[in-house]
């Protein structure tokens, strides 16, 4: 295996983990906040289950832009592509921005996600107006994830 | 369609107060607003206490229902079942009231039992009479616990005095013993003991062994025991008719809602005021004709300074969509009604988000059986509709993007995952179609309201250089040859954007005062260019989420592709298949659900609608559990 492609997959792999242990912490700070709004009205849960939800998005997505690097180098064909120190290098960097990013955005927008979800308790109307808050925070996840695609489809 | 609202001041003789209030409930049409100085028809406390009693009941009864099956049965109760209570329902709320609190009490009474045994559990093994472990002429007896590790030693300690020594059981606080002493060696021994740390417990005189009084308890925990058994059954039976209870609730909440609707009680008559639809005043005029001859009826249209509600009246498309909107914000008076315009753009793009006719026919299949046999009702049938209907736009693009559950085969338009900047080019031209209908929206009230030029200038302008700069700018930004055919109309594109930003900085600043204050009002609003290119930009999402649910259905694929092989391999490759792929489409549902209702509330909502309008809530009937009441009133009319 030559040098870059390790430095390639190292780069997948951060993608894959960094957005995903994002998604983890999010989703478990929705789901701790909406056990507790549950535990007094128990009728909430299906709204209360999409706002802890929306946090998960971002581990996806590092998921996808690590199969995606896969693919490109032809991981799943058993014939990897052999690639410079420099090519490696570039391929890390691409995943960089969903790998950042995402880790990030997920935990920022469990937070967001945990105030409508308190807002939910209050309001039950309000909840797509929590879900909308919520996914504001998201763009971003979603701009990181088209500048991770585009680059590894670019290189 | 927003629908004009009547506003109806309407006064009847106090005698006609109920049966009027009746009427107008049945027929829903009239939503009383509270007056001034006006009070609740009449006091609901009883009808409160008793609703909230069958609440619990409900609750109570509810495990021990049946499970209903995949099909739910409708409820429908009769007229006269309805407006007339059954004593029944209300004798079984006191009987599920009675059961639950004799088995609460039986509960506590077996904690309490359970205690007591506890207390002589370790002394079960103990074959003397309690009673006679009193003082004797020339010994004294003592019980008590000692930690297992000291046994030895107090042991030890009583035989050297000579006294006898005795283990039984384990309690909490450590092994129980019972020694005897001789009176005058007691002291001493005692003070060793204590030392050790043993704890002296004097049990209860009485004259029974202690495995009696444990068997006994045992037996009363155990006939207790039965008897809630009993009890439960005999909820279980009630649950049977559980149905009774739910008709009582929807009852109850009828008649409290009728109690407390807003009336201005005056000397002989009674006033009301209220909103009325104005294509309902017919039925509005009839049903105050069931109740009364000697009324009257003023119907206005609503005062500047009035709020009234706000409903909108759309075609059966347009419908189910306009729960997104009320999510969002109702409409007010001064808002034209979103949902036309709002349905088309939310299905067209719902359908790009999912973007797979397996998908799409999945969809289809799960909200048409839930629809038939689920059969809800409001919102949620609202939600499946929806739903049921973007199924349409899901296989729409599916075909175009020739996605079939991940696999590819004869894409039409493009590819997701090969055409990539064609397709995030595509998505910004959606936005920016979306956009401009926003605009177009927001130049339509402008038009509604007679603000002529005000539309010309501040929307019509901006569609231009959007749609310029659209034709201009981005079939060539990311060089895309199916969009080269564009390229040829770049001067029109550039001549309709500058057009168009002409206008703007030429009349945007037209309130201001003074030349330079026009001019650098029109700079300013030209800015809100960029305000539009984020805008567009943001449906860059469209493609995001179009291409992860494309790819993770291909992973999915993959997988099984993977394992398949031999018996097992083909199980774990229809494991992987439909787990994943169903994953798939909830997550995909889920995201294309909140991120298409956003583009509608931000970017296109942001151009033309305030909402903050009120709902509609006529005097009706509070149906929770009952779906329908059979109307015998209308087989009798038409014999009339």
């Amino acid at each position: 295996m030559s040098e870059g492609l390790l430095i390639a997959i190292i780069g997948a792999s951060a993608a894959a983990i960094l957005a995903g242990l994002g998604s983890a912490i999010g989703v478990q700070m929705g789901g701790k906040a909406s056990a507790g709004v549950c535990s007094e009205n128990p009728d909430l849960f299906g709204k209360l289950l999409i706002l802890q939800a929306l946090p998960g998005t971002q581990g996806i997505y590092g998921f996808i832009v690590a199969i995606m690097v896969m693919i490109k180098l032809g991981l799943f064909s058993g014939n990897p592509a052999t690639l410079t120190v420099g090519e490696g290098w570039a391929y890390f960097g691409a995943c960089m921005p969903i790998a950042i990013v995402g880790l990030i955005s997920a935990i920022m927008q469990a937070k967001t996600a945990v105030s409508a979800i308190h807002m939910t308790a209050k309001q039950p109307d309000a909840s797509a107006k929590g879900m909308t808050m919520t996914a504001m925070v998201e763009t971003y996840a979603i701009l990181a994830l088209l500048a991770s695609v585009l680059l590894v489809l670019g290189l | 369609m927003i629908v004009p609202m009547k506003k109806a001041k309407l006064v009847v003789m106090k005698d006609d107060k109920e049966r009027l209030l009746q009427s107008l409930q049945k027929a829903g049409v009239f939503m009383p607003i509270p007056l001034p100085d006006g009070e609740p028809a009449d006091d609901a406390a009883q009808e409160e206490a008793l609703l909230q009693r069958a609440q619990k009941s409900l609750s109570l009864i509810k495990r021990f229902r049946e499970k209903e099956g995949l099909a739910r049965e409708l409820t429908i109760v009769g007229e006269d079942d309805f407006v007339n209570l059954d004593p029944r329902s209300q004798e079984m709320l006191s009987e599920i009231e009675g059961i639950d609190s004799r088995i609460a009490e039986l509960e506590a009474e077996n904690r309490a039992l359970a205690e007591q045994m506890n207390y002589f559990l370790p002394w079960r093994d103990l074959d003397i009479k309690l009673s006679d472990l009193s003082k004797t002429k020339h010994t004294i007896f003592h019980t008590g616990f000692i930690k297992a590790g000291k046994k030895e030693d107090l042991q030890l300690a009583v035989l050297e005095a000579g006294g006898e020594i005795k283990e039984l059981g384990t309690g909490p606080e450590g092994l129980a013993f019972i020694f005897v002493n001789y009176i005058q060696d007691d002291a001493s021994v005692m003070e060793k003991a204590k030392a050790m740390g043993f704890i002296e417990v004097s049990l209860p005189q009485t004259e029974r062994f202690p495995a009696e009084i444990i068997s006994e308890k045992e037996e009363m925990i155990k006939n207790n025991r039965e008897e809630i058994e009993k009890l439960r059954e005999r909820l279980a039976s009630i649950a049977k008719e559980a149905e009774k209870i739910e008709v009582l609730n929807d009852q109850l909440a009828t008649i409290g809602e009728l109690k407390k609707a807003p009336v201005k009680n005056l000397l002989e008559t009674v006033y009301l005021e209220g909103w009325v639809r104005s294509d309902q005043t017919d039925e509005f005029k009839k049903a105050i004709d069931r109740a009364t001859d000697l009324y009257d009826l003023e119907l206005t249209d609503p005062a500047p300074e009035d709020k009234p509600p706000t409903v909108t009246k759309n075609n059966k498309f347009v419908t189910p969509f306009e729960a997104i909107t009320d999510m969002f914000s109702r409409p007010s008076l001064n808002d034209i009604d979103p949902n036309p315009a709002m349905s088309f753009w939310f299905w067209i793009i719902f359908g790009m988000m999912m973007g797979d006719v397996g998908y799409g026919v999945l969809m289809f299949a799960v909200f048409f059986a839930l629809i038939k046999l689920r059969k809800p009702k409001g919102d949620g049938l609202k939600l499946y509709k929806l739903l049921l209907y973007s199924s349409i736009t899901t296989v729409f693009w599916g075909v175009m993007f020739g996605s079939y559950f991940g696999y590819t085969w004869n894409p039409i338009l493009l590819e997701p995952m090969k055409d990539l900047t064609f397709y995030l080019n595509f998505s910004l031209m959606i936005g920016a179609f979306h956009v401009i209908t926003g605009v177009i929206a927001a130049a339509y009230a402008n038009i509604k309201k007679g603000n002529w030029l005000d539309a010309l200038f501040d929307q019509f302008s901006w569609v231009l250089v959007i749609l310029g700069i659209v034709i201009w700018v981005l079939p060539g930004f990311l060089a895309d040859p199916k969009l080269a055919f564009l390229l040829r109309y770049k001067t029109v594109g550039m001549a309709l954007a500058i057009t168009g930003a002409a206008i703007i900085l030429l009349t945007a600043g037209r309130s201001k005062k003074g030349i330079f204050g026009k001019l650098f009002g029109g700079l300013l609003s030209l800015y809100n260019i960029t305000g539009y290119a984020s805008d567009i930009l943001s449906y860059s999402r469209i493609m995001a989420l179009s291409l992860s649910t494309a790819i993770i259905a291909y992973v999915m694929n993959l997988l099984a592709e993977m394992v398949m092989g031999g018996f097992f391999g083909y199980i774990i490759a229809v494991l992987i298949y439909l787990i994943g792929h169903i994953f798939n489409l909830v997550m995909g549902l889920l995201s294309a659900y909140v991120h298409d209702s956003r583009l509608q509330y931000i970017e296109f909502f942001g151009k033309f609608y305030e909402g903050g309008g009120e709902k509609f809530v006529p005097l009706s009937y509070k149906l929770k559990y009952i779906d329908r009441i059979k109307d015998q009133d209308a087989n009798q009319q038409e014999v009339y």
